[in-house]
């Protein structure tokens, strides 16, 4: 091997190994941001468990296991809470919470896992519940309007459901539906900061009679604007990720 | 050392391995650097360990091409295969032309470094796969130089399907699965008049006999990448034309879903006439699991046969027999 070749290939180990000490630099330094949701640690598990209100309203509160098809599908270190809240005259809300871990991609979009289920998505639309604490301020939301054909004893029922999304991590909060924003702010931030922002996905799911949808999405909207306050964190116009 | 035309010898397939072999130069310089880069991707590869708890950005790739229910990316365990099948294919091409080291490669190698320390800080493996790749091919242009990168440019762009795309597909396997089943809905109900019912991507009867999802790696991504390889690979290797090879490109996300409704209307109509356990039959079979593939491919042949016959012969001045340009 002629000398210009020493001196590639010296240039080159060169390159290589700079990227290298770049890289273990970077992963010493990296740590998980803080969620955005009020959690509680869970005893003998490093995972948390995300607190929902148990009084909210005149609904009553069931907490709800999260499904194992849930747990041993995303990472072990997501942490969850889920609840369903009914009203006196029978009307169910099912809240969720998946909080992520030291894996961005433990939070998947719900348009697919809807689908896959046997719903239609038949409306998708950005719109915001107004809340009045801490703060007064709009929460912008993701809604999907769903239809199904509900199979029971032979017989079908139409369905229609209800559904409201958005993301929030301690500083911010995310409701747009290809989820760029997120991904940009937890990019810039693991550049400039080397913190990796801890989101969570809320969602609120009702089912309703076909035609009922307007009513049964104001029943969710109140019970958004009497719950979210006691559990989410960040708050307020600025923390959103969206221009109004 | 530059290389020379190589007349290999013709007796065995491993004969002309080892001329080949023998033939290219400076190995020793390129197999080093490729350990070194190797080890970067083994040891600093994978940032985020929630799913894959382990640093080596091989794993991650391996555990990705691994099947399940909700993705399928299976196709990246054959394509180093596909493209060392190719670069054989074209070993003559490779060697037409001097090799000797070349420092602009180095760049290459830069660029592949730099989109895998992206890649890494922010999580995204996909980054610092196409950053791996990139900075291969970058390898073998240092110690081969630009000829060499000029004949493997179109194998070394098959790694792309390597890139696992998991959900990311879904924006365009989702209508590809919704439009399947309302083909397969509308086939049975408005041309065989059986009653079918369709909720989102199930299909199932007014009577409760079976019911069926078109689940993504079922309805679409399987055949649609795998239809989607066999076009490109068509398209760059017989057609020079830039509008020929988009065309047959094009062509696999219609013959996808041809290919995809024969499957489910098979599968609904074994479950017409027999019960949920008939159908289940007909989708595991093996033999009915091929059928997507069977018009897709000859949709590629014929259409890549018509688009032969598109371009006009050229007469050329010496008398000699006209040659067609593709």
């Amino acid at each position: 091997m002629n000398r210009t070749k020493w001196i590639l290939a010296l240039l080159t180990i060169l390159l290589i190994g700079s990227g290298a000490v770049v890289l273990a630099r970077y992963k010493s330094v990296q740590r998980l941001g803080d969620p955005g949701v009020v959690t509680r640690p869970i005893p003998g598990s490093p995972n948390l468990e995300v607190v929902l209100p148990e009084k909210v309203l005149d609904f009553n509160y069931e907490w709800m296991p999260q499904a194992e098809i849930v747990t041993n599908t995303l990472p072990p270190d997501t942490s969850y809470g889920q609840c369903r809240y009914t009203a006196p005259d029978g009307f169910g809300v099912q809240n969720t919470v998946v909080l992520m871990g030291s894996d961005r991609a433990s939070l998947h979009k719900p348009q697919f896992c809807l689908t896959g289920a046997g719903w239609t998505i038949t409306k998708t639309e950005v719109v915001t519940v107004p809340l009045a604490k801490p703060e007064p301020y709009d929460l912008p939301v993701i809604k999907l309007t769903a239809s199904t054909i509900h199979k029971e004893n032979g017989h079908e029922q139409p369905l229609s459901g209800i559904y409201v999304y958005w993301y929030v991590c301690d500083n911010a909060i995310s409701a747009s539906p290809s989820g760029k924003d997120r991904m940009w702010s937890m990019a810039r931030n693991l550049i400039t900061t080397g913190v990796l922002e801890r989101w969570a996905y809320i969602s609120y799911f009702a089912v309703c009679r076909p035609g009922m949808e307007d009513a049964a999405y104001e029943r969710v909207k109140q019970l958004i604007a009497a719950s979210v306050p006691e559990f989410q964190i960040p708050h307020g116009q600025v923390a959103s990720l969206q221009k109004p | 050392m530059s290389s020379q035309t190589i007349q290999p010898p013709n007796d065995s397939l491993s004969g002309e391995i080892r001329s080949y072999w023998r033939h290219l130069p400076d190995k020793g310089l390129f197999f080093g650097l490729l350990v070194a880069w190797l080890l970067l991707f083994q040891f600093l590869g994978n940032s985020s360990l929630g799913y894959v708890s382990s640093n080596s950005l091989f794993e991650f790739m391996r555990m990705s091409y691994q099947e399940n229910k909700v993705t399928d990316d299976t196709h990246g365990n054959f394509m180093p295969l596909v493209v060392l099948a190719i670069l054989w294919w074209k070993r003559a091409d490779l060697f037409a032309h001097p090799l000797k080291t070349w420092w602009p490669g180095l760049l290459l190698v830069c660029l592949g470094l730099l989109a895998h320390i992206v890649g890494y800080v922010i999580q995204q493996q996909r980054l610092s796969i196409i950053g791996l790749f990139t900075g291969l091919y970058g390898l073998t242009g240092l110690v081969w130089g630009p000829n060499w990168l000029k004949a493997t440019f179109f194998p070394f762009f098959l790694f792309a399907f390597m890139v696992p795309v998991g959900s990311l597909i879904e924006t365009v396997t989702f209508p590809l699965r919704l439009a399947v089943t309302w083909v397969v809905q509308h086939l049975f109900n408005d041309l065989l008049g059986i009653g079918v019912i369709r909720a989102g991507t199930q299909l199932f009867n007014p009577m409760g006999n079976y019911q069926y999802d078109v689940a993504a790696a079922c309805g679409g991504m399987r055949s649609l990448i795998a239809i989607s390889l066999i076009s490109i690979t068509y398209g760059f290797l017989v057609f020079r034309s830039p509008w020929k090879r988009l065309v047959m490109v094009a062509a696999s996300l219609p013959l996808a879903v041809i290919g995809n409704v024969a499957r489910l209307s098979f599968i609904v109509a074994a479950g017409e006439w027999g019960g949920q356990k008939a159908g289940n039959d007909v989708h595991d079979n093996p033999i009915f699991s091929m059928l997507p593939y069977i018009p897709a491919i000859i949709g590629v042949m014929y259409i890549g046969r018509l688009l032969e016959k598109t371009e006009p012969v050229t007469a050329p001045a010496n008398g000699t027999p006209a040659a067609k340009k593709i």
